[in-house]
């Protein structure tokens, strides 16, 4: 995505047959690009607890700022009390507000040079957060939120400097955040594998949160079956507050 | 022959897994009964209609507490039998011993997991591999998949499907026209009958599904298609209800959903309808097994650590 106005468009999609356009989008630019990117996040982090001392740039505190927002709507939007086939109908009206908001938002997150960008990037960032007509939220929501990130820095408003930073302050805020909403909202996990899969919502904290166990001695994989540790460990290593979370 | 699908079913039972030359057989003879089943296969009541298990075995035993054994009462089950559960295997292959046992008892009909693209990526393929070591025992239910039928029809009244309805289809001589032996299309009748969706929050007829395959549908959709075809109901399943059973459209359409807290972590409870002979309906709602306990995933059952824990 070069600086250049003329280029930003407003995505579409693409996979739309998965035996054709899955294999084509494996082998495609853009999947090098988002690929890429997780790695060298996962590279960032190695070794590396949420405690420790990172910098942390002003888009970054920007970002956390539009997170923390994000979470204050939930007051908002309550969740309604009559019955409901399984995820709360407010989850519409939340998400309806965000996707009524988001260009406001972003334009008060980037530079004024950069909100030429905002109609590309801002779809990655509504579909972050989970489906406002299924009422779920699944990895795909975490991977568009993550797409985003990788949009901002493809435009230049994050560095490689915050690949720390972006993990350990930004990531575990949005993980606190959507955390909330699937409780808030009860949605449904959307393709979940159940017990094939570890994790009804979530993929990337287990991915970032084993490097940052990358080289560690003492605690072993078996250590996350232990409720005393979670709690001890849950704070500095989004591996343990993943599984936490799956017993709260 | 009979003693043998006997002491089969007995230890499918039991939950314990039959030889991968006995599940060859099993669907041997499958295939020959369900080669003769309609895409809209007829059941007559009394029958009690059961919506998604993936392959909760304890909580199948549940429902079959509630809803009393087969055959002393006759099921249809509505799809989705395999995927996401701790016992996909289990699960489907006792159904099948059953159709095979009591064929005019039970019936079964497709599910949209019920398909080689979505096992192989949801739980039934692995736990295949896990429990007989290839991937022939997968092979042989995916075989049986194909053969399923795509909806049933109960007394000429209560219409029976996986997912929904299809744009491309008005009545019910339609979906006998549809060749159904072959995997889950990615369009089309067949594979939105497996797929589709009631929107109770939209007034309008179709729309997009957000699933990707299959339509979302409406009352103005739903009700026009009942009194073409004379039907008083629509049962389905394929969503998840926190109750158990869900009634739409001026109780014309119900979701039946039979995975109580389902993947071990939703906290819903489960539904069967039972229709008697009169064709008068009653919502049986069941919770999950206590034996789930020690089967949830916070107590990984396998031997060893599981591949990609370690």
């Amino acid at each position: 995505m070069a600086n250049n106005a003329d280029t930003f468009v407003a995505p579409v999609k693409c996979i739309k047959d998965e035996s054709k356009d899955l294999p084509f989008f494996q082998t495609s630019e853009a999947y090098a690009r988002i690929i890429s990117y997780i790695q060298a996040l996962n590279t960032a982090v190695a070794n590396r607890k949420v405690s420790d001392p990172i910098p942390v740039s002003e888009p970054v505190t920007k970002i956390i700022a539009l997170l923390d927002t994000l979470d204050s709507w939930i007051t908002l939007v309550p969740p309604k009390p009559d019955p409901q086939r399984f995820g709360n109908l407010a989850f519409r009206d939340y998400i309806g507000m965000f996707e009524e908001k988001s260009t406001e938002l972003l334009e008060a997150l980037l530079p004024q040079n950069l909100h030429v960008a905002i109609k590309e990037i801002s779809p990655y960032l509504t579909q972050g957060l989970g489906h406002g007509t299924r009422i779920d939220y699944g990895s795909g929501h975490e991977l568009s939120f993550v797409a985003w990130l990788s949009c901002l820095e493809m435009i230049g408003f994050l560095q490689h400097g915050d690949h720390a930073a972006v993990v350990l302050r930004v990531f575990v805020r949005y993980l606190e955040l959507v955390r909330k909403l699937q409780r808030t909202y009860q949605l449904e996990p959307a393709g979940s594998h159940g017990v094939w899969g570890l994790d009804d919502y979530q993929f990337l904290p287990y991915l970032w949160g084993s490097s940052q166990l990358k080289d560690n001695e003492r605690l072993r994989p078996i250590a996350v079956m232990q409720v005393p540790l979670l709690e001890q460990y849950a704070p500095d290593y989004l591996y343990f507050r993943a599984i936490q979370s799956i017993h709260e | 022959m009979g003693s043998d699908l006997d002491r089969q079913i007995q230890t499918l039972l039991q939950c314990k897994i039959i030889t991968e030359a006995e599940v060859k057989e099993l669907c041997l003879k499958a295939r020959e009964i369900l080669v003769e089943e309609s895409n809209v296969q007829r059941v007559d009541a009394p029958v009690t209609v059961c919506g998604d298990i993936h392959g909760q075995f304890h909580d199948l035993k549940e429902l079959f507490a509630v809803g009393g054994e087969c055959p002393k009462t006759n099921y249809l089950f509505m799809g989705d039998f395999v995927d996401r559960g701790h016992h996909s295997v289990e699960t489907f292959l006792l159904l099948l011993a059953l159709k095979v046992r009591y064929p005019d008892r039970i019936t079964l009909i497709r599910g949209n997991h019920e398909s080689r693209q979505i096992t192989k990526v949801y739980g039934f393929y692995d736990e295949c591999f896990q429990k007989f070591g290839s991937a022939n025992v997968w092979r042989y239910c995916c075989e049986i998949f194909d053969y399923l039928s795509l909806s049933a029809i109960i007394d000429d009244r209560i219409f029976c499907v996986h997912g929904g309805l299809s744009p491309s289809i008005n009545t019910i001589d339609q979906i006998r026209t549809i060749d159904r032996m072959q995997e889950v299309p990615h369009n089309g009748a067949m594979c939105d009958l497996l797929w589709s969706d009631p929107d109770p929050d939209s007034c309008t007829g179709w729309g997009l599904s957000p699933r990707g395959a299959g339509f979302l549908f409406g009352e103005s959709v739903a009700k026009p298609f009942l009194h073409t075809n004379g039907l008083e109901l629509i049962a389905r399943a394929h969503q998840l209800v926190m109750e158990g059973y869900k009634l739409m459209f001026d109780e014309t359409v119900v979701t039946v959903w039979s995975a109580p807290n389902y993947c071990y972590r939703c906290g819903n409870v489960a539904a069967i309808l039972q229709i008697d002979s009169n064709l008068e309906r009653n919502y049986a709602i069941f919770k999950e097994s206590d034996r789930n306990s020690t089967n949830s995933r916070t107590n990984p059952q396998r031997e060893g650590p599981p591949d990609y824990f370690l």
